[in-house]
């Protein structure tokens, strides 16, 4: 049975697999960092070396961040200053909070079309790992389509509105800790 | 427009986009990039966004962030907090204010595990809360006692904003996390101090609770071990020049998830779970520490920092009487300011300042964290406090501010102390190998 908010707004079960994915992907790189840094301390032990250890930490880096981007725009979980919503009224808090979106928006495409440029000047450079002598485009383009997923969320977040209220006491609430999601924005805002 | 004049222009469109609620990294990377756009051209401050958002995201040396977040998070998934205050509980529960002893001494481990603040707070109030009550504890001294040791997440090491200062001032990571050992155990030490004294002086808001056996709390010790084996393999790692801090921070979260493997404590949904939260809390981190970078490059061709530390040399003040003022400012910003953001957009300006004053960067760093970490717990935002109070919403905010006044008190003090001895910042990592 579809509840009306997917018949409402039926892009959202796309953006809600969108979502997923970055989490799965952004969360394998998060893991291979970690994986890679331990492998290169356990190794030192042994007088060996995970070759491009350091290359690779930060192409895996790369990819956690911008896919986690992604995610995080799709869950709003940015950190803004809420102060001046805390005294207004409520339309003028949704009109500020439609700003806010929009010009997230924006910047984050523009972000997106910079960052396609690095990736495309990587390509030309045809650079490679020092060790392994590995092309390091591909790990620029996959960081780069986690930036531009981000982008999409954050356009979709601006014109998908309002999904909830952000004043009072949500985000107290997500500092709870009652849900995986709660959990995150209280080691947020740290 | 002048250079002169952009830097103003650029802070007041600065705080008019984050109170419009643009995210905070977004409105310093739009403001650095526009005024960066202004002065050199729009071509060169497109190359600024197209490298210096993937310089910075993929740099290798910033993997400390989200490694030690891992730690947190997986420590706080197993279910490490519940078991440090259980043998917080039988050490000190039968004193009076046990609990609150308990609660602090069990928030000062979680803290040596996790580097968040408002996780801390949020945890021990789903702990200790419920048998305060109980036990007829003042409810506003419970949930300050909570909210205050919560403020020690962020000062005993790992910490993610002493790591981020270190970041932006380019100090050492390790020698930092060192710096705020000693402070962190004069925290708890003073906190309990706190406690005791308004135990006495109102025995029945803290009344005390039975005293357990030996063979009871020898048995709660056994299940603390892995947050004790965590710390000294991560601390005495960077200690004794073993690990860098990012290895460090790798070790950490690998033996962390590991002892929650083999002890059960982490189902794998959990581990999966773990890994997601810590990227996306990553990632709103790494969103404000991009938009720095970027408005790094504006400040710098304003020259920014250098004019204020410039207005800041030719008042005619003592360095310490400098220094009072800034921090009485990262206590009036505390108040509206998430942590982060604060150390963020203001340590690029005074860090310049305070090294023209001939200032030890690191006692500095430890001094900005501590008055930080108060306004964690002062009104009117007061971040640990709400985080409290939306988890008990029956509570009064009033309640938890007036049992909070006590523990600002002795902060204060604590402040001071640091202020007047700097070696009690500095001696640990002076000695570092």
């Amino acid at each position: 049975m579809r509840d009306d908010s997917v018949r409402a707004r039926p892009w959202r079960p796309i953006l809600a697999w969108v979502e997923s994915v970055a989490n799965v992907v952004a969360a394998a790189s998060l893991a291979l960092v970690a994986l890679i840094t331990a492998a290169t301390v356990t190794l030192r032990a042994f007088g060996a070396n995970v070759p491009d250890a350091i290359d690779f930490s930060g192409f895996f880096m790369g990819v956690m961040i911008f896919w986690g981007i992604a995610a995080a725009f799709r869950n709003d979980n940015n950190v803004r200053v809420d102060l001046l919503l805390f005294i207004l009224p409520q339309r003028t808090e949704a009109a500020i909070r439609i700003f806010g979106n929009f010009v997230a928006a924006a910047f984050m495409i523009l972000l997106a079309i910079a960052g396609f440029q690095h990736v495309d000047l990587v390509l030309r450079s045809r650079e490679v790992t020092p060790e392994l002598r590995i092309d390091l485009w591909p790990f620029n383009a996959v960081a780069w389509i986690g930036l531009a997923l981000a982008a999409l969320m954050a356009s979709m977040s601006a014109i998908d509105w309002p999904r909830k209220p952000r004043s009072g006491n949500e985000p107290l609430d997500n500092a709870a800790g009652s849900s995986p999601a709660q959990n995150k924005r209280a080691l947020d805002v740290d | 427009m002048s250079t002169e004049l952009l830097a103003p222009v650029g802070f007041a469109a600065l705080f008019a986009l984050m109170l419009l609620q643009v995210p905070i990294g977004l409105a310093m990377a739009i403001v650095g990039f526009t005024g960066y756009a202004i002065v050199v051209g729009f071509g060169p401050a497109m190359a600024v966004l197209a490298s210096a958002p993937i310089r910075t995201a993929s740099d290798p040396a910033l993997a400390l962030l989200p490694l030690f977040i891992l730690m947190g998070v997986v420590a706080f998934r197993s279910g490490i907090s519940g078991r440090l205050f259980d043998a917080g509980l039988k050490t000190l529960g039968h004193r009076r204010g046990g609990l609150a002893l308990s609660t602090i001494a069990a928030s000062a481990g979680f803290a040596a595990i996790c580097g968040s603040s408002a996780a801390g707070a949020a945890t021990m109030t789903k702990i200790a809360m419920k048998p305060m009550r109980s036990s007829g504890y003042d409810h506003g001294i419970a949930a300050a006692t909570i909210a205050v040791g919560g403020t020690l997440g962020i000062l005993i090491p790992p910490s993610v904003a002493l790591a981020v200062f270190g970041i932006l001032t380019e100090q050492d990571i390790g020698r930092l996390f060192m710096a705020g050992v000693v402070p962190g155990l004069l925290a708890v030490i003073m906190h309990m101090a706190v406690i005791s004294i308004v135990a006495r002086l109102a025995p029945h808001r803290l009344p005390h609770g039975r005293r357990f056996s030996w063979t009871e709390r020898s048995a709660a010790y056994a299940k603390v071990w892995p947050v004790i084996l965590i710390f000294l393999l991560v601390l005495g790692g960077m200690y004794f020049g073993y690990f860098t801090p990012t290895e460090a921070a790798a070790m950490g979260a690998i033996f962390t998830i590991l002892i929650g493997l083999l002890r059960r404590h982490l189902p794998l949904p959990q581990l999966g779970g773990a890994l997601v939260e810590t990227c996306r809390t990553s990632a709103a981190i790494f969103v404000i520490l991009i938009g720095a970078v970027v408005f790094g490059y504006f400040l710098a061709i304003t020259g920014a920092p250098h004019t204020i530390a410039g207005w800041i040399g030719e008042l005619d003040l003592p360095p310490l009487a400098i220094l009072g003022l800034i921090l009485v400012g990262y206590l009036i910003l505390g108040c509206f300011l998430d942590s982060l953001a604060m150390i963020v957009l203001t340590v690029p300006i005074i860090f310049p300042i305070v090294q023209n004053l001939g200032f030890d960067p690191i006692w500095f760093g430890i001094l900005v964290v501590i008055t930080i970490e108060l306004g964690l717990i002062t009104p009117p935002i007061g971040l640990n406090v709400f985080v409290i109070k939306s988890i008990e919403p029956d509570l009064s905010l009033g309640s938890i501010y007036k049992g909070v006044l006590p523990f600002i008190g002795m902060d204060i003090i604590r402040l001071a102390l640091l202020v007047a001895f700097p070696w009690l910042v500095l001696a640990l990592p002076n000695s570092m190998g």
